[in-house]
């Protein structure tokens, strides 16, 4: 199989009809652009959100009758939880000292004990950081005993996981959408190309050339405008990235592998898209 | 090597173009079918190399046969084959070189293999000069060389050479004709039509007339 001879024969496609050429992978390139941004800033937000989820945490409220011991006892069987990374505890006179922060001292001065508790601030570890595992693991601390409350940022971390979810819904939507599209473009692209060689493919097919020889050419021609698209996409998404987002926001660029794999799926939509045209026209 | 055994050709409104076509091409033959414009020599050919299915009858070529062959079979059946077609079938976007280069890549054949090849061939049709030209670039005759060393350059089986002298004057139908005849010394089977009788001399084993589709 002469692979040189159909790298050469998809060369000299573009070189015949460079304008076509270039305007489908600039469309091809601006489509995945969209897709690419939607995946940029689902991306940004999923960071931001762990980021703050990290920070959130489960607050234990002790009762005041517990006793040292009991209070040792119950920090060790928080830390044999699975779910649990980091357990601080905050004492009666902690408490007070850091509400004393907030409030003037003529506003407390009525109080006559400290009514505020005892309490362990717990962070979870990663993958336990949603809305699900921090129900479970705070229900689980209740039923412990000498616990007089329980509070987590439950609501904020559910909404804050159902908009993640939203946002990957769309990137679904569009990904599936612009993936058609560019598997359309590139099939219509690579049918032109049939059709303006006609008769030097139904030549070929009578000098013995047979379907795999004649499709290649053609098929390369879709990895590479698929290819070309999802590179060209990145570095455009690079330069508004560069240009507005990170001076105005810390968010982070697309991840090495992330970029890769919507260049590697770009070509295979691409060689989808071109298979598509070959399998009805050749 | 080839055998057309009754091979008929009916198209639509029972026209025959071809009827009861029996005829048979040994290894190493040099055969002519001889008849005028509209006989039906082109037919013959098209159903040769399989552009065309047979309404009645049989081809058979190297043990493969038309009623049975296998879709994917054809490019094998075909690639032993050279053909130089009537109207030439040059490829106008590459040049001389890579018009005779073609049927080296079909067959899958090295680099190295399809320079050398190809250059000997141009060298011994008096191309070489012309090997960076486009085919619209040359002469008739030129032209016709070309075709004819793109259907030698493989070495196939056979030559099938429809109407290889046609629209040619007779200095360079002449040269096509020697050429023909020394790949036939040299040991190719060649079938060639042409409507020319002034041009069979000696070098043709057998000779078959065509007239209105049937052999006279």
């Amino acid at each position: 199989m002469s692979y040189r001879y159909s790298f050469r024969e998809m060369g000299l496609s573009f070189l015949r009809q460079p304008i076509t050429f270039l305007g489908s992978v600039i469309t091809l390139a601006l489509s995945l652009l969209v897709f690419n941004t939607f995946l940029l800033v689902t991306l940004s937000l999923k960071n931001v959100t762990e980021e703050f989820k990290s920070k959130m945490g489960i607050e234990v409220y002790l009762r005041d009758d517990l006793k040292k011991e009991e209070i040792s006892a119950f920090y060790n069987k928080l830390m044999g939880m699975p779910e649990i990374e980091e357990v601080t505890f905050k004492s009666k006179d902690e408490a007070l000292k850091e509400m004393k922060k907030f409030f003037k001292p003529e506003l407390l001065e009525g109080l006559k004990t400290n009514p505020l508790p005892a309490s362990f601030l717990i962070k979870l570890k990663k993958p336990y950081q949603g809305f699900a595992d921090m129900e479970k693991v705070s229900s689980k601390i209740k039923e412990f005993g000498g616990v007089e409350d329980v509070e987590y940022g439950g609501e904020w971390v559910k909404k804050i996981d159902q908009a993640i979810f939203v946002f990957l819904l769309i990137d679904i939507f569009f990904g599936l959408l612009i993936a058609i599209l560019v598997m359309m473009i590139i099939a219509g692209n690579v049918r032109n190309m049939i059709n303006s060689r006609v008769e030097a493919i139904s030549t070929i097919k009578l000098l013995g050339g047979n379907r795999a020889f004649i499709s290649r050419p053609f098929f390369l021609q879709g990895l590479i405008e698929g290819g070309l698209a999802g590179i060209i996409s990145l570095g455009l998404l690079y330069l508004v990235y560069r240009i507005f987002v990170s001076n105005l926001f810390k968010v982070e660029f697309l991840p090495l592998d992330l970029a890769l794999s919507i260049v590697l799926s770009a070509i295979l939509l691409g060689g989808v898209g071109s298979l598509l045209a070959l399998s009805k026209h050749i | 090597m080839l055998k057309v055994t009754g091979l008929s050709k009916i198209y639509d409104k029972d026209i025959a173009v071809l009827e009861d076509i029996t005829f048979e091409v040994k290894r190493g033959e040099f055969v002519v079918i001889l008849g005028p414009s509209g006989a039906g020599k082109t037919t013959i050919f098209r159903h040769i190399w399989l552009e065309e299915l047979p309404t009645k009858g049989e081809i058979e070529f190297e043990k493969l046969k038309s009623s049975s062959i296998r879709k994917s079979q054809i490019p094998f059946w075909r690639k032993r084959m050279g053909i130089v077609f009537q109207d030439l079938k040059l490829l106008n976007d590459r040049d001389v070189f890579e018009n005779v280069a073609l049927p080296l890549r079909i067959k899958g054949k090295r680099e190295k293999e399809i320079t050398k090849k190809t250059i000997d061939i141009l060298n011994q049709l008096g191309l070489l000069v012309h090997r960076s030209s486009y085919p619209f670039e040359l002469s008739a005759g030129e032209k016709q060389r070309l075709a004819l060393a793109r259907a030698m350059v493989a070495e196939p089986l056979i030559i099938l050479a429809d109407e290889p002298t046609v629209h040619l004057d007779a200095e360079s139908a002449s040269g096509i004709i020697s050429l023909l005849r020394d790949a036939n010394l040299g040991g190719t089977t060649i079938l060639m039509a042409t409507n020319q009788r002034g041009l069979l001399g000696s070098f043709a084993h057998r000779v078959i007339g065509l007239e209105k589709g049937r052999i006279v």
